[in-house]
């Protein structure tokens, strides 16, 4: 079958081995097993239209039925067939996943769940993340673009040691919560990063591409460990008491996106960053529960670092082709008064296990999983509402209790191992 | 002339770096920063830098950039007296036309002469860039010379921690993927479970905690490096970026825990002497690319800790290096495996090192002492590349920086699978699960 397929593609012999061979060290299923039953159902075909709609997602239904309806006349044998499954097949894949009930009744706003902790009282003392890091030299984000390229930013002295507390309380946490920690690569085959749910290609993508003349094609960076947690569980087949499995990784996460919003200034959006992520694999009969369970240990941990934050139910136009339920966490960011989103859960039902081939077995029966995931800890947004927070009338920052015990220390102040630097002028 | 035109047409531009950017380029590319080359300094300790060259068994005809370096500075006097002869004429002429009629035949004359000045100066700027770039970057493709310590053969062991453990007869990842401890696809890509990534996380935890009671001030840094910072580090194994159309000025994917992520933080700029000496570290990632083999010692993504020390005074050198060696002594021994530290012979040493202390732990199925942590002397060779500078006494001196990767996890986790293999050991020993 795959020799097959190499012969026929002709002038791009080569690329296309490097391509199959690489997928095949993943064990990337190169068809994926869709749910063919419910999107080529043409009783589906309005619901299905509708939920695109709603989700502003691309994907065109009638497209899949016109391409399903053209196969089915084709004889196997026909010049078209091959090209027109492959066609339906590719078409098949934009469709995005089914919306939750609850959320499709929401109109273009989300739905507040919660709210913990009290919003403070306005206050026009309180100054805003770049402005404490850039006094008490705990951040330098100028003159880097020539250097370590656009956006870049440095944490240095008590805030690289506040990222690291954060990274070993919440990772500590998790095992806790019986997570099994996974050491993850960030470098990824471009199919486990579609096989998410993310597009890799044009001018508008967020995934980072490494040189293909240099290091050969389809290698992409990682927007999340989720991607290499998925691609890590690809063609499995897992007994159902496994389940839920419960994962979670430390990452650098590296992002294209980019923003010129006044209220992102700062390391607000940034391209590489750290962070600590979960990732459930469950039966679909449970799944409802465990996102449940995702947010109460998001909801724990945050209360726990004394943050004030919104528990949103996100409706669909904000969810990703991927997810059929997203909650979302926006802290309050004390020094912009504003709420920022500092993480996520999602659901995605059997959208991401169909495309990786990530199947259950119980007693003589085999399903798709469903999958999770959920942010435990995204470095640069925690650190901007817990420094804004944390700002105290000496102008030091005082750091969560929890966080004591990793830093051996309750405030951060002026760096003083911390250097001036001073420009050189080019002379020449 | 006529020597300078068939050298022209026998020098081709070969070389193109980031880090040397002659003006014709300059036009297209935004110069970043002009390195410090000072080949008439270097040239003195010409011995030095032969046995250097030669240690290194570099390929490096130190004769050959010599002449071209005398032959572009002669060019460059050769401007010089044109540019010179140029304005001479130019005021002479000025004056000598406060009275054009008495003194036509003299200023015609002279305009002539200045027009056969330019035309020379303009062939010469034109064919001098090329002679230029290759001086120059001939100057900047000679290696650092070696530290007294630096042996030239052999390695010279200079501490040993513990027996060496036995022979063992299967290699870490045979033993890791029986105990589930990895997934190992291929060198870009290795998954690390259950206790392998528990270790990840204590030994990380372990170096931070005791590198900053140690007094280094932690740092979390940028992963990314554009190609001026990768030239100037003088290292080609690293991932490049797709999308960075300028050649010269191309985005890196290095990691946090790089030599080069701490390069760009502090090239092109200069601080208080009073703020050194400066004592770094930070934990990250470390990306290498091209690495072949299938194992945990040539993975592509390592997590590492590095330490980045810089100081201007030539006699803090040994003291520091000292002091360092002693840390790292400390680091590594109640971690309770097999260890010694190293001098690497001149021929392993990077570029840029004058002398690398070895932290090496064995492999017992290579029967093979390996790389898990280093520090490597650079001197002022990363400082003048880079420009990072302190001011004494209003005079620029380029610092001397001594950095290291103390800490490989992937290369010390292969080591400590296989070193407890007979032994039966937990993977993760006592001093670490306090920092689980």
């Amino acid at each position: 079958m795959i020799l097959g397929k190499i012969v026929e593609s002709g002038s791009h012999l080569h690329r296309r081995f490097f391509h199959i061979s690489r997928s095949l060290l993943w064990n990337i299923t190169q068809c994926p097993e869709l749910d063919t039953d419910y999107l080529c159902n043409p009783h589906n075909a309005q619901e299905i239209s509708d939920n695109i709609t709603a989700r502003k997602g691309v994907g065109d239904i009638n497209l899949v039925h016109e391409l399903k309806q053209k196969l089915s006349q084709l004889n196997t044998q026909d010049t078209m067939y091959e090209s027109t499954q492959k066609q339906l097949y590719s078409e098949l894949l934009k469709i995005p996943n089914r919306t939750h009930p609850e959320v499709a009744g929401y109109n273009n706003d989300p739905k507040i769940v919660k709210e913990v902790g009290n919003k403070p009282n306005p206050d026009t003392d309180l100054k805003e993340f770049q402005e404490i890091t850039k006094r008490l030299k705990l951040v330098r984000t100028d003159q880097l673009g020539n250097l370590s390229g656009n956006k870049s930013y440095y944490l240095l002295g008590e805030l690289a040691e506040l990222e690291h507390a954060l990274v070993r309380y919440v990772v500590a946490d998790l095992i806790k919560n019986k997570f099994e920690l996974i050491s993850v690569p960030d470098i990824l085959p471009r199919e486990v990063i579609e096989g998410c749910g993310m597009n890799t290609r044009g001018a508008r993508t967020q995934v980072y591409t490494l040189d293909e003349r240099l290091h050969g094609p389809d290698l992409c960076l990682s927007g999340t460990s989720e991607m290499a947690l998925a691609g890590y569980l690809s063609n499995q087949t897992l007994s159902h008491d496994r389940l839920p499995l419960k994962l979670a990784a430390v990452s650098r996460c590296y992002r294209a996106e980019t923003s010129n919003l006044l209220e992102e200034r700062g390391i607000y959006r940034v391209h590489e960053f750290t962070k600590v992520e979960m990732f459930v694999v469950s039966s679909p009969e449970a799944s409802h529960d465990v996102l449940e369970e995702i947010r109460q240990i998001q909801e724990g941990c945050f209360g726990s670092l004394g943050l004030h934050f919104k528990v949103l139910d996100m409706p669909a136009h904000e969810l990703g082709a991927q997810a059929y339920r997203k909650y979302d966490i926006e802290a309050w960011l004390a020094g912009r008064q504003i709420y920022g989103e500092i993480s996520s859960c999602s659901n995605c039902l059997d959208y991401q296990s169909r495309r990786l081939g990530v199947r259950y077995s119980k007693n003589d029966s085999v399903g798709f999983v469903h999958t999770l995931n959920g942010t435990a800890c995204a470095i640069p947004r925690l650190l901007i509402a817990l420094v804004e927070g944390g700002q105290q009338k000496n102008g030091t920052i005082a750091i969560p209790d929890v966080l004591h015990k990793y830093m051996g220390k309750n405030v951060i102040g002026k760096q003083k191992k911390i250097p001036e630097l001073k420009l050189i002028k080019n002379k020449k | 002339m006529a020597a300078v035109r068939v050298l022209k047409t026998v020098i081709k531009r070969r070389f193109s770096s980031a880090l040397y950017i002659t003006g014709d380029k300059a036009q297209s590319n935004y110069v970043v920063l002009t390195p410090h080359i000072d080949f008439d300094e270097q040239i003195k300790r010409k011995d030095d830098l032969v046995k250097s060259i030669k240690a290194r068994k570099l390929n490096i005809d130190l004769d050959k950039i010599e002449k071209r370096w005398a032959f572009f500075k002669m060019l460059d006097d050769h401007k010089t007296v044109l540019e010179v002869t140029r304005n001479e004429i130019n005021v002479v002429i000025g004056k000598l036309k406060q009275e054009p009629q008495k003194n036509a035949a003299d200023i015609e004359k002279l305009q002539l002469h200045v027009k056969l000045v330019k035309d020379d100066l303009k062939n010469i700027k034109d064919y001098s860039y090329g002679i230029d770039e290759n001086a120059n970057l001939g100057v900047l493709s000679l290696p650092n010379l070696l530290h007294p310590q630096t042996p030239i053969n052999n390695t010279v062991t200079c501490h040993e921690f513990l027996d060496q453990p036995k022979r063992v007869d299967k290699s870490h990842v045979d033993v890791a993927k029986s105990l589930n401890l990895i997934v190992y696809v291929n060198p870009t890509c290795c998954f690390l479970k259950s206790d392998a990534a528990l270790l990840e996380f204590s030994l990380t935890n372990y170096f931070q905690e005791n590198l900053l009671k140690m007094g280094f001030t932690q740092f979390s840094n940028a992963d990314f490096a554009r190609s001026v910072v990768v030239d100037g580090c003088g290292d080609r194994k690293i991932f490049t970026l797709e999308g960075s159309n300028d050649e010269l000025n191309r985005l890196h994917l290095v990691g946090g825990g790089s030599l080069h992520s701490f390069m760009a933080y502090f090239a092109k700029h200069s601080l208080q002497a009073a703020a050194l000496p400066l004592k770094f570290f930070s934990l990250g990632r470390k990306y290498v690319s091209g690495d072949t083999g299938s194992d945990l010692f040539n993975l592509s993504q390592n997590s590492v800790a590095r330490v980045f020390v810089a100081f201007e005074d030539d006699r803090q050198m040994d003291e520091t290096l000292h002091a360092l060696t002693q840390q790292i002594i400390q680091l590594y021994e109640p971690l309770g495996y097999h260890f010694k530290l190293v001098y690497v012979p001149a021929s392993d040493l990077e570029k840029g090192e004058s002398l690398r202390v070895s932290v090496q732990m064995l492999s017992n199925f290579l029967q093979k002492y390996v790389e898990v942590g280093s520090l490597g002397v650079y001197d002022d060779y990363l400082s003048k590349r880079l420009l990072f500078t302190c001011m004494v006494n209003k005079e620029r001196r380029f610092l001397k920086i001594i950095s290291g990767e103390v800490l490989n996890v992937q290369r010390f986790l292969a080591c400590a699978i296989e070193n407890n293999c007979l032994l039966e050991k937990p993977l993760i020993p006592d001093v670490l699960k306090k920092y689980l």
